[in-house]
């Protein structure tokens, strides 16, 4: 039992949504929120609860378990996995414990909780009114995983999509949703759907597990990896689904956490950080620099800043370090219970 | 091969022995046990045994038996539910079942879930404290939990039938059947418990989800003797459950978990003059299915099966020096759905020695060492002495090491097993003094330990989770124990009060472990006139971290729990007895893992029939 409790917690893995920002123009001068203007991390818990702690640009100051804080008695679940948001709300996941979490994104406030349609929740977008949400579902079936669909208006899951392959991570560009079909070595391909009409358009092999992907000018970037082989980037043409290019990153085995800024990719192996020009054609194996985590869990890059987090033995407060491009350490503090991802409200 | 050497090496022993056969055998109206090591080299140690007016006061699980009787800490995931103890500081893989002298600790997992044991199928339970790895083998670090079949060869026949109800829709049955005479005996016990277990949270609106269990289990014991020097004997115990695993927040996923335990072994002793031998024979299987979603039948499950032999040999020295050869082997095979299917042989080899100098003085010793090439066994050893100056004071002195092997999760988990784990060793000592006076008796253990390459789990390269031998342990704690009893005509008192405090440190980190207590305090008081009789239990438990940093805000709360009991007989010849019991007397609102509240104030009536 612990085992597989243990294998959970492995599964209920990390790496945050990385295209979660929404720089839409809010007035920089008044504030909407206590929670405006900084850094909401997730730290992911145990099977009874997961938080989120702030970290306040203004102030430099960190906020612990923020969602308690502003809602005394209520809880976001176990294994809160992600966030994803809509305009000014935020819409939290708890995998252990099938719900979301709707709150104001800018002053934690609970709007709502959606509690039935779930199994096993991970990753979610927002597309012309409605959220996609992936689903595991049973860990031992592979083929059982499926996408809820979300009503923003009823805020009710109003129908699922069958994937008959693993849903992990989910981007959405042009109406349609790319869903990674890896998790933790298995499966090896993305699958795209048509939002408007919620039908499997194609399924494009990646030839090993997606890791991590990011969108960035019409073009997918899929990074693959697994335990044994040579983890890679792929390339994809979104206009045709087709794979434009592959680049072998020789020597460095299970990559992840790709992140997108300024064209240049960034990604990490363990506790190291690469990083290199999104269209190098030949990838350096030195790091860009190892990060002071003892077990690297959640990382992304934002505004020239690289922020990884550290779950340390799992069963420890977690820590955040903030790094510039070039790898100095800026800005080093404790969070939660297993931080797994970074969110910024800017 | 290995144990093709033992049988050969036992088998020339015992035909020397055979031939020096003289005299007849003499003590045959005593208990018979199985458990040889507990009755014979415990003396140095603390053994408190807990007969069947105790265990039958308690609810018939483990876990409360041994909550409210003994200072082993208990981690329970909700009434019922998963429970692991922490004795003396240790992990719950540090602490040894043993059923009829054989160690019954999971191979899968190396501990013993205390919520599966129903303690009304056993005639006593005694809980030893201390290392007894060089009797026992693994997972006899911080103390063993001995439950015992025991069997009497004298004319004798009884029947009882417990029926129990309480709360929750609890039900819980068990009937014995005893008969014996001077060639046989028979001891059978049959039990079966079942609950909703659907508990409302105290200042919650909240209740306690998907949390209802049922079990069955026997537990038979047969002797014959077969003639005036062979005694044989069979066990036979099976347990059968299923838990649906209790929620935490109400959107959880359900889940469930089903056990299936069996356990047979035969048993002859041979009495020849100064030598006493004992062959053991015994095949013991367990097997879980974990449902990660009662929605669907999907279920991980795992199976090992162990066949093992025991051979013993004693030989009386004189009327004060006795020693005993140990010879054994024992083959796991397992498989599952998360395990690679692997077969593991382990053959031992044991010398015992105790030596009574004078009236004053004692000392004893045994040696065990393992043979494997599974992993690297290191010499199990325990030396112990009893002084006693005076008649009401005895002083204990042991010494010993002790050991907790990988479990097949350890070594053979899909992807992540690691075969080149090194087992868990532990150097302790103890010093117990003893205070009996005729109504009243008092003990005060002081103990300290050092274990060496604690096996955890822990995210390695690319996070997968993967059992590595870690960081070094040391743990220094004192128990302090005592009874007072008092007779005045038809009127019986009963006191016994415990206390312990626990400092169990990360070396590395210089944090207390998780889930273990500083301080944990546990007393009963009982008192009895003609048909009448009432009992009080009381149970502290201190504040415990629940994460490894110690963080102050990251505890589960101190909690003091009490229950009280009346019962009287309701006939002149003491046939029928009912009874009366309620739990959480004073309605605390507690739990013993973060978020699994246990249960508000209960009852629970008890209708017990003797003939």
């Amino acid at each position: 039992m612990k085992i597989t409790r243990l294998f959970f917690v492995a599964l209920a893995s990390s790496i945050l949504l990385n295209s979660c920002s929404d720089d839409d123009g809010n007035s920089p001068n008044i504030p909407l929120g206590a929670y405006d203007e900084g850094v909401l991390i997730v730290n992911e818990g145990n099977a009874s609860a997961g938080t989120v702690s702030f970290l306040d640009d203004e102030t430099d100051l960190v906020s612990q378990d923020i969602f308690s804080a502003e809602n005394p008695g209520e809880g976001l679940g176990g294994f809160v996995q992600s966030i994803f948001f809509d305009d000014d709300k935020a819409f939290i996941i708890s995998n252990g414990s099938n719900k979301i979490t709707v709150v104001n994104r800018y002053t934690f406030k609970l709007i709502t909780k959606i509690e039935t349609g779930f199994n096993v929740p991970r990753y979610g977008v927002v597309e012309n009114g409605k959220a996609y949400v992936t689903n595991l579902a049973s860990f031992t079936n592979l083929t059982d995983d499926f996408v809820s669909v979300i009503n923003l208006n009823t805020m009710l899951v109003e129908s699922t999509i069958p994937l008959n392959a693993i849903a992990e991570r989910i981007v959405e560009e042009n109406g349609k949703l790319y869903i990674s079909n890896g998790s933790y070595g298995v499966g090896n391909s993305i699958t795209v759907v048509n939002a408007a009409t919620n039908a499997i358009e194609t399924t494009i092999d990646v030839g090993i597990s997606p890791t991590s992907m990011e969108e960035e000018d019409g073009f997918l970037y899929v990074l693959c990896g697994n335990n044994v082989a040579n983890s890679k980037l792929v390339k994809i043409n979104l206009a045709n689904n087709q794979i434009i290019s592959e680049l072998v990153l020789m020597g460095l085995i299970n990559a992840q956490n790709l992140s997108i800024e300024d064209d240049k990719m960034y990604f990490t192996v363990n506790s190291a950080v690469y990083a290199q020009n999104i269209s190098a054609t030949t990838a350096s194996s030195t790091p860009l620099f190892t990060s002071g985590a003892t077990t690297l869990y959640g990382f992304t890059v934002e505004d020239d800043k690289i922020y990884v987090s550290d779950a340390k033995d799992y069963a420890s407060n977690g820590e955040v370090f903030i790094y510039n491009t070039s790898g100095v350490l800026q800005k080093q503090f404790n969070v939660g219970l297993i931080p797994n991802g970074f969110y910024f409200n800017d | 091969m290995t144990l093709r050497l033992f049988l050969f090496f036992c088998g020339i022993l015992f035909c020397q022995y055979s031939l020096a056969q003289n005299r007849p055998a003499i003590n045959l109206d005593e208990v018979e046990v199985a458990d040889l090591a507990l009755k014979k080299y415990a003396d140095s140690q603390s053994v408190q045994k807990l007969n069947d007016s105790i265990i039958r006061k308690n609810q018939p699980s483990l876990t409360h038996l041994l909550n409210f009787s003994t200072g082993i800490y208990f981690k329970e995931n909700g009434l019922g539910m998963v429970s692991s103890p922490s004795f003396r500081g240790t992990t719950a893989q540090q602490t040894a079942v043993v059923w009829n002298g054989i160690n019954i600790n999971s191979q899968l997992t190396g501990q013993t879930d205390f919520n599966t044991i129903t303690t009304s199928d056993f005639n006593s339970i005694s809980v030893r404290a201390g290392g007894g790895s060089s009797f026992y083998g693994t997972g006899a670090i911080g103390g063993s939990i001995h439950l015992n079949t025991d069997l009497r060869f004298k004319d004798e026949f009884s029947n009882r039938l417990l029926i129990n109800y309480g709360s929750f829709n609890t039900l819980r049955i068990n009937y014995q059947l005893k008969f014996s005479d001077e060639k046989v005996s028979f001891f059978g016990s049959i039990s079966r418990n079942s609950s909703d277990n659907d508990y409302e949270y105290l200042n919650s609106d909240l209740k306690n989800e998907n949390g209802n269990f049922v079990n069955s289990s026997f537990n038979i014991g047969f002797g014959y003797k077969l003639n005036a020097t062979n005694i044989l004997k069979i066990y036979s115990q099976v347990y059968d459950g299923e838990r649906y695993f209790s929620l935490i927040n109400p959107t959880d996923t359900r889940t469930k978990y089903q056990d299936l335990n069996t356990r047979n072994l035969a048993d002859l002793t041979t009495f020849l003059g100064n030598f006493t031998s004992n062959i053991k024979v015994g095949f013991l299987s367990e097997k879980y299915k974990y449902f990660e979603n009662i929605s669907n039948e999907n279920f991980n499950f795992g199976h090992v099966e162990t066949l093992l032999a025991k051979y013993n040999l004693s030989y009386k020295i004189s009327s004060k020096i006795q020693t005993d050869f140990v010879a054994d082997f024992n083959q796991n095979k397992g498989n599952g759905s998360d395990i690679q299917q692997e077969k593991r042989t382990i053959g031992g080899l044991g010398l015992q020695f105790k030596h009574t100098l004078n009236s004053k003085l004692a000392y004893d010793w045994s040696l065990r060492q393992e043979i494997t090439d599974n992993y690297k066994s290191p010499l199990l050893f325990s030396v112990g002495s009893v002084f006693k100056p005076v008649a009401f004071y005895k002083l204990k002195v042991n010494v010993s090491q002790n050991f907790r092997i990988p479990t097949f999760n350890d070594l053979y988990w899909f992807g992540a097993g690691n075969v080149t784990l090194n087992p868990e060793k532990s150097l302790q000592g103890e010093i117990g003094n003893v205070f009996q006076f005729e109504n009243f008796s008092f003990t005060a253990t002081v103990f300290h330990s050092k274990i060496k390459d604690m096996i955890r789990w822990l995210p390695q390269n690319g996070g997968v989770f993967q059992p590595i031998n870690t960081y070094h342990v040391s743990i220094l704690g004192g128990e302090f124990a005592m009874n007072y009893h008092k007779k005045i005509e038809k009127h019986h008192f009963d006191f016994n009060a415990n206390y312990s405090y626990t400092k169990s440190d990360n070396e590395k980190t210089n944090k207390q472990l998780t889930f273990v207590p500083f301080h944990k305090s546990a007393a009963s008081a009982s008192y009895s006139y003609k048909q009448f009789s009432a009992f009080y239990q009381y149970l502290f438990v201190g504040e415990v971290f629940t994460q490894t940093d110690n963080d102050p805000q990251k505890v589960v709360q101190s909690y003091t729990v009490s229950n009280l009991g009346i019962s009287t007989f309701l006939d002149a010849k003491k046939h029928f007895k009912l009874g009366l019991s309620v739990l959480n007397l004073f309605n605390e609102n507690y739990e013993s893992v973060e978020n699994r509240p246990l249960p508000g104030r209960n009852y629970a009536i008890n209708l017990n029939l003797n003939y």
